[in-house]
């Protein structure tokens, strides 16, 4: 029962936030591993349950602004509760996939979920709506050090903090933002300007991270490389580019209205109709429109509804829908599922 | 064991072989795997994924390996296998192959040491000895500015510093 609440909750990074219809979340991801036990890949089943009972005990006592965090062990949580984590963004898809004993520990809101035996012993990860990426490594930040007051971790002085994968060695940090470029895509400069952010040390991947394809034209930004540079100085060169990004994002959205007014204003009120008629979704076609109809609200082309783009978004997909109905879908069920709570949240007036 | 080729010489290297996707293993001496590497012609097979992998780690499949292998004494993984599973086994491996690491990180990362944040409770005397590194550095853009005067304050900051830590003797290295 309280499980099911804890999945059930909004999460935090999935709010809209007041001037940012670009930028739509960020997160903050710092890998750390314990002193003298081999990385998670290696170890043995029962290495791996030590790990796990001194991290989750350590875990469960930590508490940010008053909201404790909460651990699932991932080895015994049924697969759909598995697979609405990694929808949510709270797990990522190898320690999904992984056998050995692993799990992640959550607070209330979703803003902290620290994941434990992925490629390193302990991935701390603070997930927020906008672009504060500061506030978000200073909470990340106080979460390690109280983990570290219980725990040691892997550090030397000068390569840092040490991780299974040498392209986290240092601060061990990730840190990324995720942006709606629907503009940039439809003008086709999205790969052109994607394309120069690996020179500038970025890495771009999709919604659903690593090889997913940028469905609902999002995209996520995130540093490269983690050694020889403060988390400062990483999130400052992360956020500069962000600006850039939505700079180029803007000004493509009003060249559009200047140049393509009407076809511009023909789709976005199509993608409305559809997303409040359909009786019928596939997952393709609602990210598609639902990214139309977002740049149809930021532009003030139409007015806007009660629900987030990102809640939407995300709590249609196949495993958040059959946990929210509590029941098993085919394919064609849940297009049928997913119209019906899109219908609902269109319907929602801003404000009520 | 006497090397394959030669037979006289003890075997020293482990050579492993891929041609066509077929794999021959080879023991060989020093002077014999020398010349075998220098006969044999390089191809690139296509290129996937871990084949994008493994040329960021040095690591070509089509070229022969020639290397003794050692193990990490602690979680006794072997420099191939982490070049294979594209991950290090314990922290101690950062240590045991250190020199075989060294070129990859700067490929990674573009060389540099770390900068950034060291453990709270762990790293107290690692933030001394930063702040000693970083109170030097500008001493030494104090002594360009002809700012004696501060430069006097920050040098007094650095014996300070170094005293609590029980170091010395290099303090004034660079007048």
């Amino acid at each position: 029962m309280q499980r099911n609440d804890l999945l059930l909750r909004q999460s935090a990074w999935m709010q809209e936030v007041e001037n940012s219809p670009v930028v739509l979340s960020n997160r903050i991801r710092l890998a750390r591993n314990l002193e003298n036990i081999p990385f998670p890949h290696v170890l043995t089943a029962e290495g791996a349950w030590q790990a796990e009972d001194v991290l989750a005990a350590a875990l469960q006592k930590i508490e940010i602004e008053g909201d404790r965090l909460t651990y699932l062990a991932l080895n015994s949580l049924p697969p759909l509760e598995v697979k609405v984590l990694l929808e949510k963004h709270l797990i990522s898809l190898d320690l999904a996939n992984a056998k050995r004993p692993r799990g992640v520990a959550l607070t209330q809101d979703h803003r902290l979920a620290v994941m434990v035996n992925e490629e390193d012993h302990v991935r701390i990860q603070v997930l927020m709506p906008g672009d504060r990426l500061t506030e978000s490594f200073r909470q990340a930040s106080l979460v390690d050090d109280a983990l570290e007051a219980e725990v040691d971790f892997c550090f030397r002085e000068a390569q840092g903090y040490l991780t299974a994968c040498p392209t986290n060695v240092g601060t061990g940090m990730r840190a990324s933002v995720m942006v709606h470029l629907p503009a940039m895509v439809m003008t086709n400069q999205v790969q052109q300007v994607l394309g120069t952010l690996t020179q500038l040390g970025l890495t771009v991947r999709g919604l659903f991270g690593e090889g997913s394809q940028a469905l609902g034209n999002i995209f996520q930004l995130s540093n490269q490389i983690t050694l020889g540079k403060s988390e400062e100085d990483i999130i400052t060169h992360l956020q500069a580019v962000t600006r850039q990004m939505v700079e180029i994002e803007m000004t493509a959205r009003e060249n559009m209205r200047q140049q393509a007014s009407l076809m511009l204003e023909d789709k976005i009120w199509r993608a409305r109709g559809i997303l409040q008629n359909a009786r019928r979704l596939s997952s393709e076609e609602m990210m598609h429109f639902l990214s139309m109809d977002r740049l149809g609200t930021d532009m003030g082309m139409i007015p806007g509804t009660g629900t987030s783009f990102t809640a939407m978004l995300i709590n249609s997909h196949p495993g958040c829908l059959q946990y929210v109905l509590d029941k098993e879908l085919e394919p064609e069920q849940r297009d049928e599922e997913r119209s019906r709570i899109i219908r609902a949240a269109m319907s929602e007036k801003r404000g009520d | 064991m006497l090397c394959h080729r030669c037979g006289q010489r003890e075997a020293s290297m482990h050579l492993i072989q891929t041609v066509n996707g077929k794999t021959r293993e080879l023991y060989l001496c020093e002077q014999c795997a020398k010349q075998s590497q220098e006969m044999n012609p390089v191809f690139h097979p296509a290129m996937g994924v871990a084949g994008l992998l493994q040329a960021l780690w040095g690591f070509n499949p089509a070229v022969n390996e020639v290397q003794k292998e050692e193990n990490c004494p602690v979680c006794g993984v072997s420099f191939t296998q982490i070049t294979r599973a594209g991950k290090l086994g314990c922290s101690r491996c950062y240590e045991k192959f250190e020199a075989q690491l060294a070129p990859v990180l700067r490929r990674l990362h573009g060389g540099g040491q770390h900068k950034g944040k060291i453990p709270q409770r762990r790293g107290a005397v690692i933030r001394d000895k930063m702040e000693i590194k970083e109170l030097k550095e500008r001493l030494q853009a104090l002594i360009r500015q002809e700012n004696f005067e501060e430069a006097a304050g920050v040098r007094d900051q650095i014996k300070g510093l170094e005293q609590t830590l029980g170091v010395g003797g290099d303090a004034n290295a660079k007048e």
